[in-house]
């Protein structure tokens, strides 16, 4: 586009990484970097880096908020002619029953797959090619993602900081009772130690009297001695009374510093508790959100998908033909390079030849806006749906008005419109219908478009009520 | 069945190649009319990234493949991506005519207009095609590479141009690839997410 755009911009949330530089294919390739040239050296494109908050359609364009991943806070909103979403492709497990469906990783966009290569949870579940090269690879980005949702997950949430303080005052708390604990223990042992004393003095007492005399019965007494002796074991006994009373005190003490710390203990369960309480909230709080971002992306691809007919739908629009029009001459178009009709007109040329009719199989039909376009000329748009032309017969003008209603009714936008001028195709002589697939409408189309329509009109119904 | 592939991609082929090799029981099952009609659509410029290193100075083949990012392994020497093209960033083109040809040349068991609507599970898989057929497998492959768009979940993106519609910028008859290569409306302003 850089040929003819005046302004250019590719935006994403995350800095560009160089695939020179991390030796991962996926990563920008420098064959598709001449881009950055224009940007670096300030040729009116720009890499816009940040988050888009929000696209909004009206007046021929677009406008689009933008945040700004290094300028925090700041939001832009940028006037475009076009917007072209190139964010990629996922693996699709939406044909796998819920018993056998593989568990996803990186946003739902890859199996999660073992070594082996096998899926994580559905044995003899193999994955090949991109499934494989793809995870492998970008594995290593996985665990920053992983890192960086884990570090935001924490600075959001407040309960952790307050707690991680009170945790430090517990291990402070815990701390004191235990070295008071240990003083109390020592007098404690010293004072078991000073009973043991004061007995083994008092036991001295009767040995230093003097053995018994066998004969007599007397001990033979040794009058300086014993009188030592007497006093020693006083001394043994009132040791052994203060240590007691030691022993008594100093246990009361050590029981009520263990007390203390079984306090701090079951408190700091108690916070641990509450904490696991609180983070089982919060990750209650990121499934669901998982789970709306699932859900709502679901809802935004059944918007944008191809358009696509069931065999139940080709058959039942193909058999309904064949009993009124068939035999007659039919020709299915698409635009060149348009991959999604040409898909749609395949479909429908089965139709057609289920209902028994003479097919031209799908041809392109080379249609172009831009030849004459020029600087300032306003965007046109290509027209869109399915437009049927047919030859004046009522046959042919009946067959292409029930084509286009069955189409309808499905979900698919549909008109009796010539959008070309095909001289020679739809003549007079030889009664026919000419279907031409222009490219997929803006917007739900089949049964997302059928789904959107009976909610509206619920919720007309619903609001008119909530009037009455 | 002891082995059914998902997808005739190049990673689908390699896999039908080395089992027809060893004989054993499989089946590939590919939705689309031909091998590797991914690359048909995708990517929309339809020039591959993957270089095709045709002239490396070399004779030994084992050399020749480690410097040849399309081929796929077989003992056919002949049957390698660099006879297809000299084109260094080859045609998408190319790449579905080369896996065509390797399928044919080796009559490896491949199902076409086939598209693989339910799978599910009770010991074995069992697997149901949009034409109503059932099979049921030991091991299943998938091989369907990433085959949905990603979209992220923005306000109002299903109103912007999808890469896999979008209409104009992209040539997709491989032989102009080149020269009509994305053009976009004289002096608009795009914005590529």
């Amino acid at each position: 586009m850089i040929t003819t755009a005046s302004v250019i911009h590719v935006a994403g949330p995350g800095s560009i990484r160089h695939a020179w530089k991390s030796h991962f294919v996926g990563d920008l390739r420098a064959v598709n970097n001449s881009f950055l040239d224009t940007y670096q050296l300030k040729s009116q494109n720009a890499l816009v880096d940040g988050n888009i908050e929000r696209i909004e359609r009206g007046n021929g364009g677009y406008l689009v908020t933008v945040s700004f991943a290094r300028v925090s806070e700041v939001q832009k909103s940028l006037r475009y002619d076009r917007v072209i979403v190139c964010t990629g492709f996922r693996f699709d497990a939406s044909i796998f029953d819920e018993q056998c469906r593989p568990e996803l990783v990186i946003r739902d966009r890859f199996p999660a797959k073992t070594s082996q290569w096998e899926s994580i949870n559905v044995p003899d579940l193999y994955f090949a090619g991109t499934l494989i090269i793809s995870t492998s690879q970008i594995a290593p980005m996985t665990a920053r993602d992983f890192t960086s949702d884990i570090a935001s997950f924490i600075s959001l949430s407040h309960s952790l900081a307050p707690a991680s303080v009170s945790k430090a005052m517990d291990i402070a708390g815990r701390n004191h009772w235990h070295s008071l604990r240990h003083a109390y223990f020592v007098w404690l042992l010293i004072c078991t130690a000073v009973v043991a004393l004061g007995v083994v003095l008092e036991e001295i007492k009767p040995r230093v009297m003097g053995a018994i005399d066998p004969v007599t019965g007397f001990r033979a007494p040794r009058p300086i001695i014993s009188v030592i002796a007497r006093r020693i074991a006083t001394v043994g006994w009132i040791l052994i009374v203060v240590g007691v009373i030691g022993e008594g005190a100093f246990e009361a003490l050590v029981a009520g510093a263990d007390s203390h710390l079984q306090e701090i203990t079951d408190g700091a369960l108690g916070t641990a508790i509450t904490q696991v309480g609180i983070l089982e909230k919060q990750a209650e709080g990121l499934r669901k959100e998982a789970e709306d971002e699932r859900s709502a992306r679901v809802e935004l691809e059944a918007s944008v998908s191809w358009r696509r007919l069931t065999k139940q739908q080709k058959f039942a629009i193909g058999t309904k033909l064949a009993t009124e029009y068939a035999p007659e001459l039919t020709s299915v178009w698409y635009t060149t390079g348009d991959a999604e009709g040409s898909s749609f007109a395949a479909d429908i040329a089965e139709i057609l030849s289920d209902g028994k009719m003479w097919v031209v199989p799908p041809l392109t039909l080379p249609i172009s806006n831009e030849e004459s376009a020029k600087t300032g000329d306003p965007i046109k748009r290509w027209p869109t749906g399915v437009k049927l032309a047919s030859t004046k017969d009522v046959a042919s003008r009946s067959l292409a008005k029930v084509l286009a209603k069955e189409l309808n009714d499905r979900g698919f936008d549909s008109g009796m419109d010539a959008i070309i001028n095909a001289p020679g195709l739809l003549t007079d002589k030889q009664p026919s219908v000419m279907i031409v697939v222009c490219p997929r409408p803006q917007g739900p189309q089949g049964e997302a478009k059928l789904r959107a329509e009976a909610k509206k009109k619920q919720q007309a119904t619903t609001s008119q009520d909530d009037h009455h | 069945m002891d082995h059914l592939v998902i997808g005739a991609g190049p990673a689908g082929l390699q896999l039908a190649y080395y089992l027809e090799q060893a004989g054993r029981d499989y089946l590939v099952l590919e939705a689309g009319a031909t091998p590797g009609t991914f690359f048909r659509t995708f990517p929309r410029h339809q020039r591959l990234i993957s270089i095709n290193k045709t002239h490396t100075g070399c004779t030994d083949p084992e050399l020749n493949l480690r410097m040849d990012w399309n081929s796929l392994l077989s003992d056919d020497v002949g049957l390698r991506f660099t006879q297809y093209t000299e084109r260094y960033f080859p045609d998408a083109e190319d790449m579905v005519r080369y896996l065509g040809d390797f399928a044919a040349a080796f009559r490896l068991r491949i199902q076409y207009n086939t598209r693989v609507e339910k799978i599910t599970r009770n010991g074995s898989f069992r697997i149901v095609t949009d034409r109503g057929q059932e099979y049921e497998t030991k091991r299943l492959i998938a091989a369907t590479g990433v085959s949905k768009p990603y979209l992220p979940v923005i306000p109002g993106i299903e109103t912007a141009e999808l890469y896999d519609v979008c209409q104009s910028i992209f040539a997709t008859s491989s032989t102009s690839a080149y020269s009509s290569l994305a053009k976009a409306i004289p002096g608009s302003r795009p914005l590529t997410i």
